[in-house]
């Protein structure tokens, strides 16, 4: 997504170079004083990390074509928005001045494009909000965390591109309409977002699984629990509404047993003494005492009594894990 | 929107632009603060003219030539590194197809591909020919903050590093899957763990560099030391640069 010096007039170039330099002005002047030394260090590694993660040739799946990331995003959850933006502004004035990427009239471009828009609005305005959102209600799973970061790191290429579309619109420098170049632009960034948003959110969950303390903001991830009570109460949900709407017809077994007149013996012989809740059917007595139609509440005792099954089992299968690993110690 | 080039190229771009920066010219002595703004001024008057300019460009193609043959640095190099960006301004140069005539066009596309030229190879002319070192020296003058300096050369330094430890990681990860990868980028099984390892290692590494640095005595104040400006001549020599780049016949 660099923008090269011939693209850009003089007029955009200037423009963009006076406001992103007063963003790296404020960026600079809020990098902590106390542990600078530390800070610039790890900022010249990052910098370096993003230059070379750049490199790396990801397969997009399903088109036989690869893309890399552009890093600002990984860079901001790692350094903090204003480490990440100077570090960005280190790697973009390298790749111009030594590698022949961008261009040094282009800079401002750039770095407002690549640098600004993910370090200074997507990252506080998406991630970290909905981060912040998922956190306060102690919801926040790994797989939310990667799902936010996919949608920060789509947006905020989608953004970029589109600067990129209007500051060569403005420069005059090429003859295709602004409809056109948005149509060809937009599209393939949002593939590139999406795979570099993956990426990322891959990156971080390794990096955070591994070396945690790495990550510039750390928000306590939960395991997502087998059951719930949004799932018990779906499930009781279920049990009682769909019920009405059940088949009354014998299943397979059945009738295949009607077939050799075997059901109807064994149903008064066997079944019918044992079972309280007998062929779905509430027992006549109780029946009579509860004033409305008991079918769904057949369907709410059956879950309720598999789940308190369940539970009992879990309780004891724990205890003696529990009783073991003691045995062990 | 340029194009990725590959790890080894990289590699060798550094080598070549290090291997410059040690010639001796009368380029390579004059003081790099006025080679940065030089080049200023020059990628200005290029990104100013119109396409349609051709003398003017024919121009400055003959200034840079003459700077190249005086800093010694072969044309043939620079193309190299130039051709990635010219051949993604030429899908730009194709569009003057569609909207003027084919004359017109011809010299709009023409204009185009040799503006990117001339910007691209000035800047990699001025930075071969004065090293990471002497462009750090020229900021300092220029005041730009000795963290940020410190910084660019920090990242410059660990790109060696990082740029050795993914070479040997797609290496390994090619050989690893019996040559049926080859060519195809890293698989999506392994896009995460690719870039956390990458990272993890590479810190790890960093760490120790900046321990031996602490232990040799390195200290962010003590680094870069005041450095002395350019001298009389050398400005005049400058300002001269700087008309002649401006001034149009």
């Amino acid at each position: 997504m660099h923008m090269v010096d011939a693209l850009v007039s003089p007029v955009v170039g200037g423009t963009m170079w006076a406001a992103a330099s007063s963003a790296g002005v404020f960026a600079f002047n809020k990098l902590p004083k106390e542990e600078t030394e530390r800070k610039i260090s790890e900022m010249g590694v990052m910098g370096a990390f993003v230059f070379a993660a750049q490199m790396i040739n990801f397969a997009i799946p399903g088109t036989g074509a690869s893309g890399h990331i552009s890093g600002g995003l990984l860079l901001s959850i790692l350094l903090g928005p204003t480490a990440a933006y100077l570090t960005m502004g280190m790697v973009l004035l390298i790749q111009a001045l030594f590698f022949a990427d961008g261009g040094i009239l282009a800079f401002g471009a750039n770095w407002i494009n690549m640098g600004f828009i993910t370090c200074f609005a997507i990252y506080p305005l998406i991630y970290r909000p909905l981060m912040n959102y998922f956190n306060k209600r102690n919801t926040m799973t790994g797989t939310k965390e990667k799902v936010i970061i996919t949608c920060s790191a789509i947006i905020g290429l989608q953004f970029g591109s589109l600067g990129v579309v209007f500051m060569t619109y403005l420069s005059h420098t090429t003859s295709i309409s602004l409809i056109t170049f948005l149509g060809f632009m937009q599209p393939i960034h949002l593939a590139i977002g999406l795979v570099e948003g993956i990426i990322t959110a891959l990156a971080i969950a390794f990096i955070r699984q591994h070396e945690p303390g790495l990550i510039y903001c750390t928000y306590p991830i939960h395991r997502q629990k087998p059951t719930n009570k949004k799932m018990i109460t779906f499930t009781l949900a279920i049990a009682g509404i769909l019920v009405y709407i059940a088949s009354s017809n014998p299943d397979g077994l059945e009738w295949a047993l009607e077939k050799i007149q075997f059901a109807q013996a064994s149903y008064h012989t066997i079944q019918s003494p044992l079972a309280f809740l007998s062929d779905y059917q509430i027992p006549e007595k109780i029946e009579k005492v509860i004033p409305v139609d008991t079918t769904g509440l057949v369907g709410v005792i059956g879950v309720s009594i598999m789940l308190a099954i369940g539970f009992v089992f879990n309780k004891l299968y724990l205890r003696r894990q529990n009783d073991g690993s003691n045995d062990h110690e | 929107m340029n194009e990725r080039k590959s790890l080894l190229q990289s590699m060798f771009d550094m080598k070549w632009l290090e291997d410059n920066a040690y010639k001796k010219s009368a380029i390579h002595q004059l003081h790099p603060t006025v080679k940065i703004i030089i080049a200023m001024v020059f990628v200005i008057k290029v990104a100013a003219t119109p396409l349609s300019y051709m003398f003017v460009y024919l121009k400055l193609l003959l200034l840079l030539s003459l700077c190249l043959y005086v800093a010694r640095i072969r044309v043939t190099e620079l193309l190299k590194r130039t051709a990635p960006g010219l051949v993604i301004v030429s899908f730009f140069g194709i569009s003057y197809f569609f909207s003027y005539p084919i004359q017109s066009a011809f010299f709009l596309f023409v204009g185009v591909v040799v503006k990117v030229y001339l910007t691209i190879s000035f800047v990699l002319m001025t930075v071969a020919s004065t090293g990471i070192d002497g462009i750090s020296n020229g900021l300092l003058w220029l005041k730009i903050p000795r963290l940020l300096i410190l910084q660019l050369q920090l990242t410059y330094r660990y790109l060696g590093l990082f740029v050795d430890r993914v070479n040997a990681m797609s290496l390994s990860y090619k050989l690893r899957s019996n040559g049926n990868k080859i060519g195809q980028g890293i698989g999506r099984e392994a896009w995460g763990s690719f870039v956390g390892h990458l990272f993890l290692g590479a810190m790890e590494d960093a760490r120790m560099i900046q321990q031996a640095m602490a232990l040799r005595g390195f200290h962010l104040n003590s680094h870069l030391q005041k450095v002395a400006g350019p001298t009389k001549l050398q400005w005049i020599i400058g300002m001269c640069s700087i008309v002649v780049i401006l001034v149009d016949l």
